[in-house]
């Protein structure tokens, strides 16, 4: 039986007195992951046979008991926010769901190498372009180059991590000899503060402590403290 | 911090204050690494040989010692990067060769579930590899950097930028309405 009500958005069947209103539904994780399974709990489930019917707008979702008073229905593998309707016993149920997930897809800067994170899991990277070493906000997707720390792929293909907070180690070219490159050096903002022990080029180059510097090549790796090597090791 | 390449005696672990090798992880291979706040433990995705059985694994590893302290027990993607979820117990991951998102439970290393943009919002035919993997948690996003090209310095070209909604870390049951 459909009551329509003046003014309602939607026509919704008059609870029944199969599933008395004062009859809780509910939903215990009102957001989830695409693919997973949403948990619905009612005293109404205890003891009844048939399953209910879980609609997630017109998509019919499957859906299994796990529990007395507990059944899971299995959501799609997309993301949004939409109505979910519940009929048990005769009677309706009816709410929201939102299905966390992908959200949008945005075209970034060119960039070469591996960027650096400001602090593990940040969004806010130090990435390579092809002259220069800018700050890339992954929330934005804009970049800033206030700084214009020089770098070049050809010199060190990424920018390296420094102790220093802060820090971030770069490699621009030779401002005399163009297919050369300078020493690596650390920045702090806009200020270079230390220079690796020598000039070299490949992967990248750390600054690991006070005068200790790791370069890393094709596949090798080599450690120097105060201008003396004191580790290495060939990767394969 | 980790070195992320190949290593026939396992990929060394560098105490930074002496520049030493402080140990060794039981891979000789890995690329996607995340270190527990507390530093203790690595996170990380790597091959324990380059035998054609030698399939990438997920681990949680001692830093100190190199012990695997928890381990998963099926084989992984390629895994490019990692990272932990500082509001809830999830690690997530990224692979390598295309912006899918892979969740696992930080303790037991239990893979929960995977998912990826649709087709239509994704990179198209040729997808590029991804370089980044970054979270919000004060808006509970999560981001993938990628690029759409391999150059002569490695990754080079335009990149990309895929965001994901996470789960908020607390849930208020919602009472359906009649």
């Amino acid at each position: 039986m459909c009551a329509l009500l003046i003014g309602a958005q939607a026509c919704r069947e008059v609870p029944t007195a199969g599933l008395p209103e004062n009859v809780e539904v509910r939903l215990l994780n009102p957001a989830a992951w695409p693919g997973s399974d949403l948990i619905i709990v009612s005293s109404a489930l205890t003891g009844a046979t048939a399953l209910p019917e879980v609609m997630l707008d017109t998509f019919r979702l499957a859906v299994a008991r796990v529990g007395d008073s507990t059944v899971t229905a299995r959501l799609p593998d997309s993301s949004g926010t939409f109505a979910i309707h519940v009929r048990l016993q005769g009677g309706d149920r009816y709410g929201s769901v939102r299905i966390v997930g992908f959200v949008r897809h945005t075209d970034a800067i060119p960039l070469t190498g591996w960027p650096l994170s400001a602090w593990p899991g940040s969004p806010i990277m130090m990435v390579a372009t092809e002259s220069s070493l800018v700050k890339l906000d992954l929330r934005s997707g804009m970049a800033t180059s206030h700084w214009n720390i020089p770098h070049w792929g050809g010199c060190s293909v990424s920018p390296g991590p420094s102790f220093r907070q802060g820090g971030v180690v770069a490699q621009g070219r030779s401002r005399t000899a163009p297919n050369s490159c300078e020493r690596a050096l650390t920045w702090l903002g806009a200020v270079p503060v230390d220079s690796a022990p020598f000039v070299a080029g490949n992967r990248l180059w750390a600054e690991l402590s006070p005068d200790t510097w790791l370069f890393a090549a094709h596949h090798d790796m080599w450690i120097y403290r105060s201008g003396q090597l004191v580790a290495s090791e060939t990767m394969e | 911090m980790p070195l992320t390449l190949e290593a026939l005696a396992g990929v060394p672990v560098i105490a930074t204050s002496t520049g030493t090798i402080a140990s060794r992880l039981p891979v000789v291979q890995n690329w996607a690494t995340v270190f527990s706040p507390d530093g203790d433990t690595i996170f990380v995705a790597g091959r324990r040989g380059f035998g054609p059985g030698d399939a990438q694994q997920l681990m949680a590893v001692s830093t100190s010692s190199g012990a695997v302290a928890a381990q998963m027990a099926d084989s992984v993607p390629f895994l490019e990067d990692l990272v932990l979820d500082p509001e809830g117990p999830w690690l997530y991951a990224v692979e390598s060769n295309g912006p899918t998102i892979h969740i696992y439970d930080r303790s037991s290393l239990r893979h929960l579930l995977s998912f990826q943009p649709p087709a239509a919002s994704s990179c198209g035919p040729y997808c590029g590899l991804q370089v980044g993997l970054a979270i919000d948690p004060s808006t509970r996003r999560l981001y993938v950097l990628g690029t759409k090209s391999w150059g002569e310095d490695f990754y080079r070209g335009p990149s990309d930028i895929f965001t994901f909604e996470l789960l908020p870390t607390i849930q208020v049951p919602q009472i359906l309405t009649p």
